[in-house]
């Protein structure tokens, strides 16, 4: 296994390589999170927003552009074109879950738009010092661990909606639907504790929380305590129960590929 | 035991139809109707171990779907398939390790990196060990004459170098047995025929059990002893492609060359005339009477020459397409 | 007329195929309502912090939002389907057929297909703007309703530039996708009035790209706040765009002849 997994990643890194121009563009298409500090700097222009001075949105949203290149995935969109297509036909011919093919270019992915990023933030934080703050040894671990974890949560419900190609034509706009989700819950519209305590309430219990604004909150010292470990057990509950139903849906979803042709 | 053996093979599948015009296009919008295709129907044969099967039929017959079935792509509606002793639709390791299909419309290959980039991540795939591999890649390099191929983007390379690539991908752990897919489709002429050779020769040396479709006769004349004919999911013929005219062309072709002229009336009696051209005309007769004819024939004209043929396979399967079914 | 009467034709091919997708329809409303309510939504939470953003209201910024849905529908719908097809024409050579064809080239390009479905979202659009005005109990005059749909038909022209611009760079770098996401993550900045950006982003956003012209200007046009400066301006971006978009594509079209064979 670890054999093949080192020529995935090899393979996997030429590719990226090879798409280098579209990564960049890609992530320079990632404007809503400026957007969104643009619009909440303005709002602070009169005062501070809730717990929120101008150099804290700065510093929140630097974090939260760090986090989001680390958890990203679009496996949805390249499972629900392999299905439709039928470019899946052939790999399930070969001794080796196709699904390992997109963890490793998610993986090569990762290295090349850190390598991009970091001097990027260096940066910021050195145009805008306000912006600078100082962490913890141990908020900082666990918020690598959790941004590990956060884009097992992502990768994995994504794949779950892409499944869905399986059985319908339409998981592409439910892959939006749940991205766009993910931008209101997730951390990118606002920071979580500036919505409603109701919205926020509900926002615990559901994935997108654990996908983004989490690690960001264990950085920034925003969750402590109690919150902090309740939230890295539903971070590793929505882990759990994303690997279940993936293989749940996938085992059916093949399955019932066989049954009406592949 | 045979390499591969159906019995009964049936796979329908469920379609919405369509009624024409933009009523109808309002209509299916409101109400679907629904309808059961027999793609595959109550179809067996056996193939043993080394064998190279022909596998024939128009567009939609159910070769494709038959082919996906024997791979394990999709599971039988009815009846059974064992390929190599297992399930296939199961997709067992150990049988998709002795496998491969070639779909000469689809690709494997990573279109964006060099195709030797795919074999070494076949390699790892197919737990194939180095010197297996080293010896395998030289080999089919040397049918294949891959050289300068391996390093070149797959997007760069031709249609004919992409299919010697895609050929050499899905060989690389030396599967028992090769599903071939339209292998030469929208190949030129000489492209076709080194993957023939190639295809012949992998088979002699290997004793690889093959099952191959293709548009092109030609493909299934060269490589193939055996034929399987099937039309709207139904099984026509399977046996000997040189008895297949025999059995299923219901005339020979009657060549004659005469000393006076001939016309078409004059012939019309003994058979269906295909051509005349003054001394020269060409006729079907009637299998069975075949004899008969020809002797009233020479009694009754003043030949020079008779011969007597089976007609070209190719016409007898483009006929029996087109009748859509055997006339027995 | 003979264009007309094409585009009559070309409209109904993709309503017969469009009608083959039923579950596209529902699926294209609740994306529609959808998408309406996420910006919705959005600008609320900004609202439940202060009662005004730069110095727009509520219902202003919801006038806002309603263009920019409408827009993205025009944009999804009319502008995008031709595009993926141009893309793919170029990149199979089947832009041939087109060219020799006896119709403007440009036209049968970017004119040839509808997403219909996705004119829900001007639907929703036109009432998001509908509701706000009402809220807002503008007095709108006749001049001023001429001046918002005359504007509105202006931005329609420079979206359309902008896209036409966008693919004809499809001759030289055939795979253009990344351009289009890029456009559109951008033109996602004009979900808000562009006011409150910082100066320099505005300055963007107005003259290299020129989003505060599709939203903002009809918008502050309708709410009587729009001085008439920018009206000509957005005119006059909107013709040379025009005008660029029309004269680029046909250097590219004889780029694109002498260079294939």
């Amino acid at each position: 296994m670890i054999r093949k997994y080192i020529a995935l990643l090899k393979a996997s890194w030429s590719l990226t390589m090879e798409y280098r121009v579209g990564t960049l563009v890609w992530m320079l298409s990632n404007t809503l999170p400026l957007i969104m500090l643009a619009v909440w700097l303005s709002l602070a222009e009169e005062g501070p927003v809730g717990n929120y001075a101008p150099a804290d949105f700065v510093r929140y949203y630097v974090i939260v552009v760090i986090v989001r290149q680390f958890t990203t995935a679009w496996v949805s969109y390249e499972l629900e074109r392999q299905i439709r297509l039928g470019e899946l036909s052939p790999k399930l011919l070969r001794p080796l879950h196709p699904i390992h093919e997109h963890v490793a270019i998610h993986l090569a992915d990762r290295v090349f738009r850190i390598g991009l990023l970091l001097p990027l933030v260096f940066l910021v934080f050195w145009f805008y010092p306000e912006a600078r703050f100082s962490v913890d040894v141990f908020p900082a671990a666990l918020a690598v661990v959790t941004t590990v974890v956060a884009f097992g949560v992502r990768f994995l419900t994504f794949s779950c909606i892409g499944l869905l190609s399986f059985w319908t034509t339409q998981s592409e706009s439910l892959s939006d639907l749940y991205y766009a989700a993910w931008v209101m819950l997730g951390g990118i519209i606002a920071p979580l504790d500036l919505l409603p305590a109701s919205v926020m309430h509900i926002g615990f219990y559901l994935p997108f929380r654990y996908m983004l604004s989490l690690p960001v909150e264990i950085v920034l010292g925003k969750v402590t305590g109690v919150a902090l470990w309740q939230g890295v057990f539903m971070q590793l509950g929505w882990l759990l129960a994303g690997f279940l139903l993936f293989r749940l849906l996938w085992h059916w979803g093949v399955r019932n590929y066989s049954a009406v042709g592949a | 035991m045979a390499d591969i053996d159906i019995q009964n093979l049936c796979k329908y599948y469920r379609v919405h139809q369509k009624e024409p015009g933009l009523a109808g296009s309002i209509r299916s919008f409101v109400a679907r109707r629904y309808k059961d295709v027999k793609a595959v129907d109550d179809v067996s044969f056996t193939i043993a171990r080394g064998e190279v099967v022909g596998f024939l039929g128009p567009n939609g017959a159910g070769k494709t779907t038959t082919l996906k079935v024997l791979s394990g792509l999709l599971f039988p509606t009815a009846g059974e398939a064992r390929v190599l002793g297992f399930l296939p639709h199961k997709r067992g390791t150990d049988f998709l390790r002795q496998i491969t299909l070639v779909m000469g419309q689809k690709q494997q290959l990573l279109w964006d990196l060099p195709a030797i980039e795919t074999f070494l991540v076949n390699q790892a795939i197919y737990e194939i060990p180095a010197t297996a591999y080293r010896q395998t890649l030289a080999e089919l390099n040397e049918l294949l004459d891959l050289g300068p191929l391996l390093k070149k983007q797959v997007r760069k390379l031709s249609l004919g170098e992409r299919m010697k690539c895609e050929l050499a991908a899905a060989l690389l752990h030396r599967p028992r047995v090769l599903f071939l897919d339209e292998p030469t489709i929208g190949l030129d002429v000489t492209m076709q025929t080194k993957m023939r050779q190639f295809i012949a020769e992998y088979n002699r040396r290997h004793g690889a059990t093959i099952v191959l479709t293709s548009h092109y006769m030609a493909d299934v004349t060269a490589l193939c002893k055996r034929v399987i004919i099937i039309d709207h999911g139904r099984l026509l013929y399977d046996g000997n492609l040189e008895t297949l005219a025999q059995r299923l062309a219901p005339y020979k072709i009657v060549s004659i060359v005469a000393r006076a002229p001939l016309t078409r009336d004059q012939l019309l009696r003994y058979g269906d005339v295909q051509e005349v051209d003054t001394f020269r005309a060409q006729m079907r007769v009637p299998r069975g009477h075949s004899s008969e004819v020809i002797a009233r024939l020479l009694q009754e004209i003043a030949v020079d020459d008779v011969t007597v043929e089976e007609p070209p396979i190719e016409d007898i399967i483009s006929e029996i397409f087109l009748a859509g079914g055997v006339s027995s | 007329m003979r264009y007309l009467k094409l585009i009559q034709i070309f409209y109904k091919n993709c309503l017969l195929v469009d009608l083959e997708y039923r579950a596209n329809f529902l699926i294209n409303s609740v994306m529609s309502v959808f998408w309406a309510s996420f910006a919705i939504l959005g600008i609320k939470i900004l609202f439940l912090q202060r009662d005004h953003i730069g110095d727009w209201s509520y219902y202003e910024v919801l006038l806002v939002i309603g263009l920019f849905q409408l827009f993205t529908g025009v944009m999804e719908g009319v502008l995008r389907p031709n595009v993926t097809q141009i893309v793919e024409q170029i990149r199979l050579g089947t832009m041939d057929f087109l060219l020799t064809k006896p119709v403007s080239s440009q036209f049968l390009a970017s004119m040839r297909y509808v997403r219909v479905w996705h004119l829900v979202d001007v639907a929703v659009g036109v009432g998001i703007c509908g509701y706000a005005l009402y809220r807002l109990q503008v007095q709108v005059s006749v001049w001023q309703a001429l001046l918002f749909l005359l504007l509105l038909c202006s931005a329609t022209v420079l979206l359309y530039s902008l896209w036409l611009l966008m693919v004809t760079t499809a001759f030289w770098f055939v795979r253009i996708d990344n351009i289009t996401h890029l456009f559109s993550a951008i033109f996602d900045a004009g979900r808000f009035p562009v006011t409150i950006y910082p100066g320099w982003v505005q300055g963007v956003l107005l003259f290299v790209i020129p989003v505060g012209f599709i939203t903002t200007v009809p918008a502050a046009a309708a709410l009587g706040r729009l001085s008439l400066g920018y009206a000509v301006l957005s005119f006059v971006m909107a013709a040379v765009m025009f005008v660029a978009s029309y004269f680029f594509w046909r250097f590219a079209v004889r780029h694109y002849s002498s260079a294939s064979s």
